[in-house]
């Protein structure tokens, strides 16, 4: 299974051939190929063979293996995507990119754990993003290729399917552990907070966070079933004395900081399985983890893919590698 | 394979009193989501629809060997 940087012409070669792709990189690039059998979202953060890259002019390329059935590519706006996990493959997994900032990202990262048969089949993804300059000045987007189409609000499925005798397995890889520290919960889902429980006791979250000296780069951690969830830190809003986070943090869920990591690389390598690149089909890691563990030009094992604005492993995660691998059964 | 929704472990599991060792991803996200649902309204009826969506869950993805697992480790001996 190929996952690795190719350049455009390689990627416009693939495409004609017929070969159904998911791809990740600069827009600019991305809206240079041809109608084809691929979905694509914008980033231009990779880890590549050699390490962390970035780069506007390579494209990051996931070929589908050859014991694939079949697959079709599903458009989805803010409403429909609650319909993600029903529309999956009866046997098989879902890809799926969303862009970063956009209306379906929120409803995503605040409503999949309601939608229809949530869970109930794989779904692996990422949050499409920009170069961190670009921060503000250019949307992140998505790409339905079969149409060309470029979508800014929205979410692109490729929904593939496997035979009878191979199952998608998706794993997730945290550095961050539930442990030890306060107890931390909100009143309210959302994106942001004022107010938070620290063991139960009522307090203005973003004074909690200075008076502590809490370094934002440790999210909070839940643990959801031994499944640790990471929820990242954005900024605190002085004037607001309200905490933003990067995916919402939800009533009556547990939270801990985050325990400091000595080394991510280390810790990396440590807690992804060997013999993973074997089988692997697909794997993203964020971007926080590529700028806090200065993963430029350092390796995670041999997992390979886009460095993402956000993870998905059947629902929205943050600072976090999620990868998904094609087994035998 | 998978015991009907009159076994009480599936109340024990989504109740929290019982704690088997899960090993699939997915199975861990909606566990944890459905007890949750659970804390915050122990009703009859979000326990009846707890144990379909688990049910559901299991029964879907019954060819996965780490769902096996799971649902041994669940039910035990009744599975």
């Amino acid at each position: 299974m190929t996952n690795k940087l190719f350049d455009k012409e390689q990627v416009i070669e693939m495409i004609n051939a017929g070969e159904s792709l998911i791809l990740a990189g600069d827009e600019n690039v991305l809206k240079e190929l041809p109608a084809g059998a691929w979905i694509a979202g914008t980033i231009p953060y990779f880890m590549d063979k050699e390490g962390g890259v970035s780069s506007c002019t390579s494209i990051f390329v996931t070929q589908l293996p050859k014991c694939v059935l079949g697959s079709s590519v599903k458009v989805y706006d803010t409403k429909s995507v609650e319909n993600i996990y029903r529309d999956g493959p009866e046997h098989g997994f879902g890809v799926v990119i969303i862009p970063a900032s956009s209306k379906t990202h929120s409803s995503f990262a605040l409503d999949s754990h309601k939608y229809e048969d949530f869970a109930s089949k794989p779904l692996i993804g990422w949050i499409s993003g920009v170069l961190l300059e670009d921060l503000g000045k250019i949307s992140p987007k998505v790409f339905d290729g079969t149409t060309k189409q470029i979508i800014e609000d929205g979410a692109v499925v490729l929904n593939v399917e496997l035979p009878d005798n191979k199952i998608a397995d998706i794993e997730i890889v945290n550095l961050f552990e539930h442990k030890d520290g306060d107890t931390i919960t909100f009143p309210k889902n959302g994106f942001n907070a004022k107010e938070a429980f620290i063991n139960g006791e009522k307090m203005n979250f973003a004074d909690y966070l200075s008076e502590n000296n809490i370094d934002l780069k440790l999210p909070l951690v839940a643990d959801m079933y031994g499944a640790m969830i990471n929820t990242s830190f954005q900024s605190i809003n002085e004037d607001e004395k309200q905490v933003d986070f990067y995916a919402p943090v939800f009533e009556g869920v547990n939270y801990k900081i985050a325990a400091q990591t000595e080394d991510y690389v280390k810790t990396f390598t440590k807690n992804i399985p060997d013999g993973v690149s074997e089988n692997l089909f697909f794997s993203c890691n964020c971007i926080l983890n590529y700028l806090y563990a200065e993963l430029e030009g350092k390796k995670t094992k041999d997992l390979t893919g886009p460095i993402t604005f956000g993870e998905i492993a059947y629902q929205l995660l943050n600072q976090t590698l999620a990868y998904v691998t094609i087994e035998d059964v | 394979m998978i015991p009907g929704p009159s076994n009480p472990n599936w109340e024990k599991v989504i109740a929290g009193e019982i704690k088997p060792n899960i090993e699939f991803l997915g199975t861990k996200i909606l566990l944890g989501r459905l007890i949750l649902q659970y804390q915050g309204n122990s009703s009859a009826g979000t326990i009846r629809n707890c144990i379909i969506e688990l049910k559901n869950f299991l029964e879907k993805n019954l060819n996965v060997p780490k769902v096996q697992a799971d649902i041994k480790s669940i039910f035990g001996g009744t599975a």
